[in-house]
């Protein structure tokens, strides 16, 4: 009993009270990450003034609000982890926004009534180029509302070549009228034009439209 | 038996109640070997305590709370000087505005010419550089947390600069005359500076007040104006640091014990400020 009650008083005395936190962020595959892409996640160390992990550190690590940033798994800039038995904790995979420039990473941790802090930077490069969209072929016409608009293709079926057949014969004949009544109007001019030399490049034959280059 | 174990239950009791009994505390002081120690006593007699922190290079103190600048970290102490939080910092020395009351103030890095906000609960929140204040900033105060006074050094002469904290715009510039470093600003706007073997005190308008009073030497005076008071030291003033409270620490360049200046209802007290010395 009276050992018990004595422990009792001599506890806060007995318990070493920790006078420091470090915190520092180890890098995932380097400093530098490329913008618009995934990259792993930030690993966190907590530590004492003489090195030791400290676990089950609270441990808030938040990404910029504007500017070159990103977001954590949970679609968030900022994640809550715990420090482990080796003093460490680690982020989810970090998906960067497309702005290029350096991304500063507010960590701190807290540990008892001690708390600590840094900033980690992380440095986004150019975010590589969208791909080129794939180009429309005549077997995949594009619609645009009620309009099909379709390109002949030297491979195209017998229906796309029968419009096409008559686009171009009502092109030649609009030509020809055309010609012959320059020829018959400007006589002075010696052309006698004709349909050889003229190219009609779409002929609109009400919907759906069909584009001929002959 | 029961008897017993009451009555050390009764003196252990006591002995852990001591701590509670404290004498007035009057602020932090750095000494010259970087160590930081708290400041007890009342004017006149005053006694630093034992060393709380080391390696220190920069430190002031509020009479609630204490930033402490050592070479990459900003500690953040209570009045106390325990510590409460630490954050990554710049090297070298800082620059620091602590209100009186409240838990959070001012740090300016030289080396980066970069202002933050500055409490215990979450990493530092830059307010603004010195880019936009045009300058190199020697002093800084705050009168409150909204608002943030500094001296800024710049081509045509110091100014004092009046700042909003929650944008970081300036509100008003104001020059300064013939001061010189090393120098302290106050919260309430007042200067100190070095001025030979003495130490210059000029409370805010006083400048204005000797730029108009040379200028209409004609007018009489009708009521006293705000005037600048100088006090004599032994030695010329190497730093003025803030104590705590109303108190200014004050080393001088003879390396003799620091000075304790005190500042309040527009008289000055100065005294010595003894160092207890670890038992051998």
């Amino acid at each position: 009993m009276r050992g018990a009650l004595t422990l009792l008083y001599l506890l806060p005395l007995l318990l070493p009270g920790q006078a420091l936190l470090r915190v520092r962020a180890i890098d995932n595959g380097g400093a530098a990450r490329k913008a618009g892409a995934r990259s792993a996640g930030l690993t966190v160390e907590v530590t004492d003034e003489l090195g030791k992990p400290v676990p089950t550190a609270v441990v808030n690590v938040r990404l910029p609000d504007d500017g070159p940033s990103g977001s954590f798994a949970n679609g968030l800039s900022s994640v809550i982890l715990t420090t482990g038995a080796d003093g460490r904790a680690g982020t989810t995979p970090i998906s960067w926004n497309r702005l290029p420039g350096t991304a500063e990473i507010r960590i701190t941790a807290v540990s008892g009534r001690l708390r600590a802090g840094t900033i980690a930077t992380c440095r986004l490069s150019d975010p590589e180029p969208e791909p080129d969209k794939p180009a429309v072929t005549a077997s995949e016409p594009e619609k645009h509302g009620p309009r099909v608009i379709m390109k002949p293709h030297a491979s195209s079926g017998g229906g796309h070549l029968k419009w096409i057949l008559i686009g171009a014969a009502a092109a030649g004949a609009s030509a020809a009228t055309l010609g012959l009544r320059r020829s018959g109007s400007t006589t002075s001019s010696g052309s006698t034009g004709g349909g050889s030399g003229i190219v009609t490049s779409i002929t609109a034959l009400g919907a759906p439209t069909v584009g001929a280059h002959p | 038996m029961t008897r017993l174990v009451a009555a050390l239950a009764l003196c252990l009791t006591a002995a852990f109640a001591q701590p509670a009994l404290d004498s007035p505390r009057a602020g932090c002081l750095r000494g010259a070997d970087g160590a930081l120690r708290t400041v007890h006593g009342i004017s006149g007699a005053l006694l630093a305590g034992a060393p709380a922190a080391s390696s220190v290079i920069s430190a002031a103190c509020s009479d609630s709370f204490a930033l402490v600048k050592t070479d990459n970290s900003l500690e953040v102490r209570d009045g106390g000087l325990a510590l409460m939080a630490r954050w990554d910092a710049p090297a070298g020395a800082a620059l620091f505005a602590l209100p009186r009351t409240g838990q959070a103030g001012f740090v300016y890095y030289p080396a980066t010419g970069k202002l933050f906000q500055v409490d215990a609960q979450s990493l530092p929140r830059p307010v603004l550089d010195s880019q936009s204040l045009g300058g190199n900033v020697l002093a800084i105060a705050s009168p409150d947390l909204l608002h943030l006074i500094a001296v800024v050094a710049d081509t045509p002469g110091p100014r004092l600069v009046r700042i909003s904290v929650a944008d970081g715009t300036i509100d008003s510039q104001t020059p300064l005359e013939d001061v010189a470093v090393p120098l302290a600003l106050l919260s309430d706007g007042t200067v100190l500076f070095a001025d030979g073997a003495g130490i210059v005190i000029r409370p805010p308008g006083a400048a204005v007040a000797r730029l108009v009073q040379s200028r209409l030497r004609l007018m009489p005076v009708r009521r006293p104006l705000v005037t600048e008071r100088r006090i004599a030291l032994p030695a010329p003033v190497a730093t003025i640091d803030q104590m705590g409270g109303a108190w200014l620490a004050v080393r001088l360049a003879d390396g003799s014990g620091p000075l304790a200046l005190r500042l309040e209802g527009g008289r000055e007290q100065i005294c010595r400020i003894p160092m207890m010395e670890p038992a051998p």
